[in-house]
């Protein structure tokens, strides 16, 4: 490593006591602590030791939109559970413990920090000046999955990323839009980061953001993957080869993330009988982008359902099946890692998984569970 | 009662005035004296507890853990806290402004910034160590580890293993 040039005063030797370290880095937010643990040893005991969040892994949430319509978030395996006010909101995603959230009906997003009950407002993108005029905003179900939120791990900046577009139009675009969190200009607002022309057809599958990074996938066939890096707006197409679907197969795909790497989960439906195989992928690293397969999930029930986006917890896997009326979430201890890169999962009638949690749902797309830190970072920073 | 010092008889005079306006006696590692209004060293739930436990404050308190610059610079924070109200919504911003150039200065000079965090844990002055912890947090923020060892003169002591472990554990999702 190059000598760096910093004043000598910079650098100064220090020796904290292990309670005042402890309360430093008790300070800093998740993905910054988490990289902390490979500064020395004693700053990875600290942490793992002396650290709120370190001795129990990433938490629960799932977000529940009941018969009713009124949404619920509940932290699992502990005794409390929040409930939205808002009718219509859907997550787009977590980070570090904040949540973003979309109001189907306004178009109005919000980031919040539900340990500490702070929230902050995040106007509506403007609609994009190719579409205006031309379609309707026409939001359903499912527009939350045009959106992501992402943290940058160098510029410490949470943004929310809109790729324009409606599932119920095959419309294209040519800019995904970005709004910054406390992005130091005055006033905050939605910029277009502009999109080469291929890039510009999108399927639905989500927008995952990983590492500061946002991937949505193109439609075409084979489907791809494209990237926004958030740091320098850098679009680019991911590499990415996924085997087309055989015959008698309806194959799609989504995107999520495991471990801050970015997965590709392919489920293939097989059109003659119930069986779904839903393989996930994930990027070994982003350099060269290689490709791994970690998790081969056989459903041979047509009642039970991968959860998304956060499809396995621990060393379990998630599931929602339907029980009479109600919709039930279950987890499947994977078979052991350590034998084989990967974890294989096969689920059937006779054995369902260990129920978690049970509720009152339309259908299983109305559960959807997310990674959660609780986190004492203050929003007011971003404002 | 009279120790011969000074500042023993000022805090012994104003004791018979006033509790509440009473003077206190810090000793610094250097045996140097600092006279602080009681308000003020209440600032310090080390110093509040032994004063409600009616120990010695006429004798004063003996600091050997902290020299005479960081426990004036530490006292400039106390006084301020102490002895001013913040009741008015201008009170505590005159306070937040005073907290905010406070730190900007110590974060010029990091190893007194350390003193400063060290002598506020020791003193227990819960502000101060806030303040001061939270400036410590945002400079590791935004660093690689590679640049926190060399920021704080670690050496690095984990092995290749221990790299390896520490990346398969995280699952942060």
């Amino acid at each position: 490593m190059p000598p760096r040039k910093a004043p000598a005063v910079e650098n100064v030797g220090v020796d904290f006591p292990t309670d005042v370290l402890a309360d430093i880095l008790s300070q800093l937010p998740t993905s910054s602590r988490r990289r902390c643990r490979l500064v020395c040893r004693r700053w990875r005991d600290t942490i793992d030791k002396r650290t709120p969040e370190r001795d129990v892994r990433t938490k629960m949430l799932t977000f529940v939109k009941g018969l009713d319509n009124e949404a619920s978030a509940y932290v699992v395996d502990e005794a409390r559970a929040g409930t939205g006010a808002s009718c219509s909101v859907d997550v787009i995603g977590t980070r570090n413990g904040l949540i973003c959230v979309l109001d189907g009906g306004t178009g109005a997003v919000t980031v919040a920090n539900p340990a500490t009950r702070e929230s902050l407002p995040v106007p509506p993108p403007p609609p994009p000046p190719r579409q205006a005029g031309l379609l309707p905003c026409s939001p359903d179900a499912r527009t939350h999955e045009a959106y992501g939120f992402a943290f940058h791990p160098t510029t410490l900046r949470y943004a929310v990323v809109h790729v324009p577009c409606y599932f119920n139009k095959s419309g294209t675009f040519d800019a995904v839009q970005v709004y910054t969190l406390g992005g130091g200009a005055p006033r905050p607002s939605w910029r277009s980061v502009p999109t080469p022309g291929a890039s510009g057809r999108f399927q639905p599958g989500g927008v995952a953001c990983v590492d500061g990074v946002a991937y949505w996938i193109t439609a075409g066939t084979p489907a791809g993957v494209m990237s926004l890096d958030l740091k320098d707006n850098r679009v680019a197409p991911v590499k990415w080869s996924p085997e087309t679907p055989g015959r008698g197969c309806r194959c799609s795909y989504r995107l999520t993330e495991m471990r801050g790497r970015l997965c590709v989960a392919v489920t293939v439906e097989e059109t003659e009988k119930p069986t779904t195989r839903v393989e996930v992928w994930w990027m070994e690293s982003t350099r060269n982008q290689r490709w791994t397969r970690r998790y081969n999930i056989m459903l041979e029930t047509p009642k039970q359902h991968v959860m998304w986006p956060l499809f396995a917890h621990g060393e379990n896997v998630l599931t929602v099946a339907q029980v009479f009326k109600e919709y039930n979430l279950h987890k499947h201890k994977v078979s052991d890692k350590r034998s084989s890169q990967c974890s294989m999962v096969k689920i059937w009638k006779k054995k369902p998984g260990v129920e978690i949690m049970n509720y009152g749902v339309a259908d299983h797309t109305g559960i959807s569970t997310f990674a959660y830190m609780e986190t004492s970072e203050p929003l007011e920073i971003y404002k | 009662m009279a120790t011969g010092s000074g500042a023993a008889a000022a805090a012994a005079d104003a004791e018979e005035k006033e509790s509440g306006s009473r003077m206190i006696t810090l000793t610094s590692n250097e045996g140097k004296a600092f006279v602080v209004t009681e308000a003020s060293a209440r600032q310090s739930a080390t110093i509040r507890s032994m004063v409600d436990d009616g120990g010695c404050v006429d004798k004063g308190f003996p600091l050997p853990n902290v020299d005479s610059k960081t426990l004036a610079r530490v006292i400039q924070y106390c006084d301020e806290h102490g002895n001013k109200e913040a009741h008015t919504v201008d009170e505590r911003a005159a306070l937040a402004k005073f907290d905010k150039d406070f730190i900007a200065e110590l974060d010029a000079d990091k190893a007194f910034l350390y003193d400063v965090t060290m002598a506020a844990n020791y003193l227990h002055i819960q502000g101060l160590f806030a303040l001061t912890t939270q400036c410590i947090a945002d400079t590791i923020k935004g660093k690689t580890p590679e640049e926190i060892r060399t920021a704080f003169g670690i050496e690095y002591d984990l092995t290749a293993q221990d790299e390896e472990e520490i990346k398969e554990e995280d699952t942060h999702a």
